[in-house]
């Protein structure tokens, strides 16, 4: 099993959404929500 | 509603029932939230990759609920309470855990490695939540199927973080407590010894977590998860012992959809620990589902009974449907 990998960003309207597992390719939309917002990317720990 | 639009708060508020002493949640921007069940296709369902609430693919992903019954940052109050009838904010985080991107999936087809997955977010969810000085419970449910009030199909579930310990827990809480100082043993490790010995009310026994009908069901299939050490939390979890909550998890989920051929609507809530910062060694971590169907076309209600006097009636017998879960499957 791969490592569980997090990835933290904000929608515009100030809600967070976070990916586990697959850090999902930017998007263009994401691209311009990550400029808004600070993205936080959080490695968790070995899952085996 | 145009993506991104910042929606309107509307209060949130906690009003105390001086007669029951709980705390009834108020959230008026609920009513207006989506309804997309059944007839919903994947293409236009809110919670696909690349829909209305996640814009990119992924795994399992979490967000904050767009009508939340708890507010992170809740408005100012608009009514005044008293000493009497009091009133607080309604501050608090909800959040929905979609467990999957295949929108006609249920947490009962995904595979084991999915739901050992949907663990560590969970425990994840419940550490990083717990942490907030203002959220003392964080409770962790699946509602699903119409029957029980879904208004998305897609396969996921949801997260309250709460302010407060909600009543249910503080009752169990207390009889543990109470239990602890009277016998110096757990009363769920306990329960689970008499389940163990008795056999017959058990579903499935895995390495480190049993589920079993318990003695006392309130719901004709109502079936506990109980961990078999003595787990105040999910963050006590070692591997073997997520990985086995996963089979366990799968067992029951197959043998429910199996019964009746149908995929089975159930209210799965754990229950564990609050995150107030107080000792809680006397409690036991544990998953219960409550089922609503009690036959292949006949469905529980919360009648007059239930909810007016607070007396569940089972009409069936917790060894009966247990033996019928054994057998599903088989």
């Amino acid at each position: 099993m791969r490592k569980m990998k997090k990835l933290k960003v904000f929608k515009p309207d100030g809600r967070y959404l976070i990916y586990y597992y697959k850090i999902p390719p930017r998007a263009r939309g994401a691209k311009r929500e990550k400029a808004k917002k600070k993205d936080v990317c959080i490695e968790m720990e070995s899952s085996s | 509603m145009r993506r991104g639009r910042k929606p309107k708060k509307r209060m949130s508020a906690l009003r105390w029932n001086p007669v029951l002493e709980e705390w009834v949640i108020t959230a008026p921007d609920r009513q207006t939230r989506p309804l997309q069940v059944s007839g919903a296709s994947k293409k236009e369902c809110l919670l696909c990759p690349h829909g209305f609430e996640v814009p990119t693919e992924y795994d399992i992903c979490v967000f904050e609920n767009r009508f939340p019954s708890l507010q992170r940052n809740p408005p100012p109050l608009t009514l005044k309470g008293d000493q009497f009838y009091k009133i607080k904010n309604g501050r608090g985080i909800c959040e929905v855990v979609l467990y999957s991107p295949h929108h006609n999936r249920t947490l009962t087809t995904e595979s084991e490695n999915q739901i050992y997955k949907l663990i560590n977010v969970w425990q994840d969810r419940y550490r990083e939540l717990g942490s907030y000085n203002f959220i003392k419970y964080v409770f962790i449910f699946e509602n699903k199927g119409e029957v029980i009030g879904v208004t998305l199909s897609h396969p996921h579930g949801q997260i309250y973080a709460f302010p407060y310990i909600p009543p249910i827990i503080k009752r169990e809480l207390s009889s543990s407590r109470r239990h602890m100082a009277r016998t110096g043993k757990c009363l769920f490790c306990e329960i689970l010894q008499r389940e163990i010995g008795e056999k017959k009310r058990i579903v499935w026994k895995g390495k480190h977590f049993a589920a079993f009908v318990p003695f006392y069901a309130r719901w004709p299939y109502e079936v506990h998860i109980y961990s078999c050490r003595h787990r105040t939390s999910m963050l006590e979890f070692g591997e073997t012992e997520k990985r086995d909550l996963a089979r366990v998890l799968k067992k029951v989920l197959v043998k429910y959809d199996k019964l009746f051929g149908f995929s089975f609507p159930y209210m799965m809530v754990i229950h564990q620990a609050p995150t107030d910062g107080k000792e809680y060694s006397y409690y036991h971590f544990h998953i219960e589902f409550y089922p609503p169907y009690r036959s292949r076309d006949k469905i529980k209600f919360l009648g007059g009974c239930e909810s007016g006097a607070g007396s569940f009636i089972n009409d069936t017998s917790a060894e009966e449907k247990a033996a019928e879960l054994r057998k599903s499957n088989m």
